[in-house]
């Protein structure tokens, strides 16, 4: 009786020290985990932090791109772009196919600065030089324009033409 | 209060004493058979120390010299030494007597052993199975009247005593040399019945002086200290004549409130009475007390283990709980602290996008650096540049005909050597394959924004 009830308390140590050994363990390792979540929010903050900063020193400096002007009406912006698109693509001379996407919010900023952006796809059929590239490029970064894809001679962009470029233009909330 | 029991084996001499002044004083004297004890217990409602001592029976008390060792030795030496001397499985404890010459063996520890027969001990553990108070002293007969006789002052250094201790048919006899207990005997005649019996006790007492004589031939007896229940005052002469040797009644009264004749009925009690817990060395511990003991340690120090760890976990989980919710704190903090931040940003969005633009590369200074660096014996099929997150990759591809295979593979690494040393680009990879005379090369390289 007495060897049994020995034995059983020695089991029930054995068993609160096991779980109690397990329970320790989980919670440091959740402690772990939050503690590096919460490193990176503390690097992420820093850099929102130097963002602003330099963001702030920038509107100090001046300096300004042009922009389309915009709506709030989606429809409305996109025939705007387009039309923008066509007139930059007379001005260089340039033959190209030009297929305007639908607005949405930017994945490229924070949601809350609620940026948005128009996809845009080209494809140039024919340019004579290097140099009309490079004028249609230098206006790009004139305006609001980002390219996210630029090929010669490459296929990951389905539509017609030797140079196909992949581009964004960002609306920002304030509007024009 | 003190409860004194001596029991020998058939009846319970008990005395129940009690602090009075500079004295003791002795509330109650009784004779109890095992019953009465129990019940008498049963009645006793009062907090009592109770000290109990056993029968000669079943009892050794012997003088044993050993080499002068000390500690765990001398321990383990008189245990080699107490299993020749006790017979039946015993409880026994030793006192150091002093340090002897003995000759041819030097110096040597005279030790007393004083031993109990377990089942003896458990006997008078069984008497108390009912009372909640237990014995704190379990000790023999012949110790507690060594006490009570060496606070009276009758046992001196080197000094022979005997003790005899007269009760109908439980006398008994203990000779002592100073605090050594020599001889100890049992004289089973029951002298207040027959005076003729009694002529016996005395011869025994008698023969029992001789032997003491004859093994210890150095040592005289002194006196004859009397105690017990019978003692007519011609019974005294007839001892005193007997043995020659001066017999005094035991006389308690000094330290002992009540009437001497009463008290010296109860010579063992009187002793145990005498006894000071914490300086007594024999007191004898039972195995059932010894065993609970133990058990009580094992489950002390369980729970305390038990204790232990729950208070450890407790403590830890506690720490990390506190950890934990600091940690939620700060996240919420950092979090709130972003989303604010990015609120501000909402005012600079114009800048956010103008500074998106101006980390875009230099496409026009890309374009006329590929222009420059692509010799013109390779030709492009492809070049393709991709914004992956905040970094721009490029990739080209081309081909480079109708030359040597080694030469070609030469060009190829010539104009990866070229991207590398250029500044507008990092990291470039190349991968060449051969087709026929043709090799088809492919250059994966970063971008500088």
């Amino acid at each position: 009786m007495k060897k049994q009830f020995f034995l059983i308390a020695v089991v029930v140590i054995v068993l609160i020290l096991f779980f109690g050994i397990r329970q320790i363990r989980s919670l440091q390792a959740q402690i772990n985990q939050k503690k590096v979540s919460v490193v990176g929010l503390k690097a992420h903050l820093e850099d929102v932090r130097r963002l602003s900063e330099s963001l702030a020193l920038r509107r100090l400096k001046g300096g300004k791109l042009q922009e389309v002007p915009y709506v709030a009406e989606p429809q409305v912006n996109k025939a705007l772009l387009e039309n923008f698109m066509q007139s930059l693509l007379n001005q260089v001379s340039l033959e190209c196919q030009v297929k305007v996407g639908q607005e949405k919010n930017s994945a490229d900023f924070p949601s809350l600065v609620g940026i948005k952006e128009i996809p845009i796809e080209m494809g140039v059929n024919n340019y004579s030089s290097y140099d009309q590239l490079i004028i249609l490029l230098d206006y790009f970064r004139e305006y609001p324009f980002i390219v996210d894809l630029f090929t010669l001679g490459g296929k990951e962009i389905n539509i017609p033409g030797k140079l196909k470029l992949r581009i964004k233009y960002y609306l920002s909330p304030g509007g024009s | 209060m003190i409860l004194a029991v001596e029991w020998d084996g058939e009846f319970a001499r008990l005395i129940l004493t009690e602090p009075y002044r500079d004295t003791i004083k002795v509330v109650k004297l009784l004779k109890l058979t095992r019953e009465e004890l129990a019940k008498y217990l049963s009645e006793e409602k009062r907090k009592l120390d109770v000290r109990v001592c056993g029968s000669i029976e079943g009892s050794v008390h012997k003088t044993i010299f050993m080499p002068p060792l000390k500690g765990k030795l001398l321990k383990s030496s008189i245990q080699q030494e107490t299993k020749k001397i006790f017979e039946e499985e015993s409880e026994y404890l030793y006192e150091e007597l002093g340090q002897v010459e003995t000759g041819t063996a030097g110096t040597q520890a005279k030790v007393m052993v004083v031993g109990l027969g377990r089942k003896h001990l458990e006997e008078l553990v069984s008497l108390f199975s009912n009372f909640k108070t237990k014995p704190s002293i379990f000790t023999t007969y012949p110790m507690a009247v060594r006490t009570l006789l060496e606070k009276l002052g009758e046992l001196k250094e080197n000094e022979n005593v005997a003790f005899v201790d007269v009760s109908g048919d439980k006398s008994r006899i203990l000779i002592f040399k100073g605090k050594e207990i020599r001889i100890t005997r049992g004289l089973p005649l029951n002298v207040e019945e027959k005076s003729a019996e009694t002529e016996r006790l005395i011869k025994d007492i008698h023969q029992t002086i001789l032997f003491y004589t004859e093994n210890f031939p150095q040592d005289k007896i002194e006196k004859i200290i009397v105690g017990g229940s019978f003692k007519p005052s011609d019974f005294l002469e007839a001892l005193k004549k007997k043995v020659d040797l001066k017999v005094v009644p035991v006389w308690a009264e000094e330290i002992f409130q009540g009437s001497n004749e009463e008290l010296l009925t109860y010579p063992g009690c009187l002793g145990l009475a005498l006894l000071t817990p914490k300086k007594f060395q024999f007191s004898l511990v039972p195995t059932s007390i010894k065993e609970k003991r133990k058990n009580r340690k094992i489950a002390t120090l369980l729970v305390s283990v038990f204790i232990g760890i729950t208070l450890f976990i407790l403590g830890v989980n506690l720490k990390y709980s506190l950890d934990w919710l600091n940690l939620l704190d700060d996240e919420k903090a950092v979090q709130g602290e972003i989303k604010k931040k990015e609120s501000a940003l909402k005012e600079l969005s114009a800048e956010l996008i103008y500074n998106s633009v101006e980390a875009q590369p230099a496409w026009t200074d890309f374009l006329l650096e590929l222009a420059r660096l692509v010799p013109d014996d390779i030709t492009l099929n492809s070049l393709t540049v991709k914004r992956t997150g905040k970094k721009w990759q490029a990739e080209v591809n081309g081909i480079i005909q109708g030359k040597d295979k080694v030469e070609s593979f030469f060009r190829a690494e010539e104009l990866r050597i070229l991207f590398n040393q250029s500044t507008l680009w990092a990291n470039p990879n190349l991968e060449r394959k051969l087709e026929g005379d043709n090799l088809k090369f492919k250059v994966n390289m970063i971008l500088k924004g």
